[in-house]
């Protein structure tokens, strides 16, 4: 029976990572970079709805609908 | 010849530096220096040709930067990889941050990548000139230090703002010479020298707008502490003839100032004896 709870668990959240819309089943960061291709071992840095999240939080920070991610690694710069 | 004692003959005044005859470090966020030319990392033809100029240029100091990254392209970290095994000191900026907000997330997320507490502030307040927005900055510089950075930050060559940055307890004021990326050389060296005058114990490090040698060696001329280049490096003909050029003019320019220029005169005045001039009053 599909419940609202479970309509919810089986469309996922939406959630936006680097600007691109993004439906996601992951209950937590450290899940939806996983799912996303990232490879966690690389050097990322992450912020959620503007607030920088450390690594060490990535796997206990629980997806909000709607949570605006931030991805992003080193580049060259000036 | 021992350059040293040269000096010291030719004149009973004692120089107000030494840098002749020992050495002349820039302390600056915890370290100490040896080169005064900071370098950026951006819009070089390949990493070789940067690894060549950060090798010609004996640099100390590199610049870098975040950016979002798609899962596709990690292995763009490539060019990462490479500065990171140039061993320098890493100066991440938060280029493209427009407020002070922005700026402080980005610093965090910098210095967890980067494993450094130095920043340098960039808080822009206007897209077409990239002209850095003051509030923002020294909003952002005073809540950055209190969380322990070591704050580099790109301001203009307002002493106000510049003297609010000081107070914020920023490790180095970076004034601009000119725009992002014109290299126009100081457009307002009396702004500059004021700014030099009345931070006499800030580090001062003019960054953005030097396009030529020159140009560094007339601000550090003027005494200050090191020059942050990127552009006139990366997209000369041989960056790395020019990053070794801009060495020399930062050493030289160091070493001007410590000389103590002469004053300039609005008159011209003969720099030989007039006196036993041949002919002299014999008419013709």
């Amino acid at each position: 029976m599909n419940t609202p709870t479970n309509l919810q668990i089986s469309s996922g959240l939406s959630v936006q990572i680097n600007g691109e819309p993004v439906q996601t089943s992951s209950a937590t960061l450290a899940d939806l970079l996983t799912e996303r291709g990232y490879d966690a071992t690389q050097a990322l840095a992450c912020a959620v709805n503007r607030h920088f999240v450390p690594r060490t939080l990535w796997a206990q920070q629980v997806l909000q609908p709607g949570e605006a991610i931030e991805v992003v690694s080193p580049v060259v710069g000036g | 010849m021992d350059l040293a004692n040269m000096n010291q003959t030719a004149s009973p005044v004692q120089p107000h530096c030494a840098v002749l005859s020992q050495p002349d470090p820039l302390q600056v966020g915890g370290v100490s220096l040896n080169s005064r030319l900071f370098l950026g990392t951006a819009r070089y033809p390949a990493p070789s040709v940067l690894a060549g100029a950060v090798q010609a240029a004996q640099v100390e100091v590199l610049t870098v930067s975040l950016r979002r990254l798609a899962p596709e392209s990690q292995s763009g970290q490539a060019w990462w990889q490479r500065i990171r095994e140039m061993g320098r000191h890493l100066l991440p900026n938060t280029a493209g941050c427009h407020s002070a907000e922005e700026a402080i997330t980005v610093a965090q997320m910098a210095r967890e990548i980067f494993g450094t507490h130095w920043i340098k502030l960039e808080v822009i307040g206007d897209d077409y000139t990239l002209q850095p927005d003051p509030w923002g900055t020294v909003a952002a510089a005073q809540t950055l230090v209190r969380e322990g950075f070591a704050v580099f930050a790109y301001t203009t060559d307002d002493l106000v703002t510049a003297l609010k940055l000081r107070d914020a307890g920023v490790a180095a004021i970076m004034p601009w010479a000119a725009p992002i990326g014109t290299g126009a050389g100081p457009r307002n060296l009396p702004a500059l020298r004021t700014l030099r005058e009345r931070l006499p114990d800030s580090v001062l490090v003019v960054d953005a707008g030097i396009g030529a040698p020159h140009h560094a060696a007339q601000v550090m001329e003027l005494g200050y502490d090191a020059v942050l280049v990127n552009t006139a490096v990366a997209e000369a003909g041989d960056p790395v003839a020019m990053a070794r050029a801009f060495t020399l003019s930062v050493q030289a320019g160091r070493l001007a100032h410590c000389a103590l220029p002469m004053r300039t005169r609005e008159v011209a005045q003969a720099s030989t004896p007039m006196v036993g001039v041949p002919f002299w009053h014999q008419g013709s």
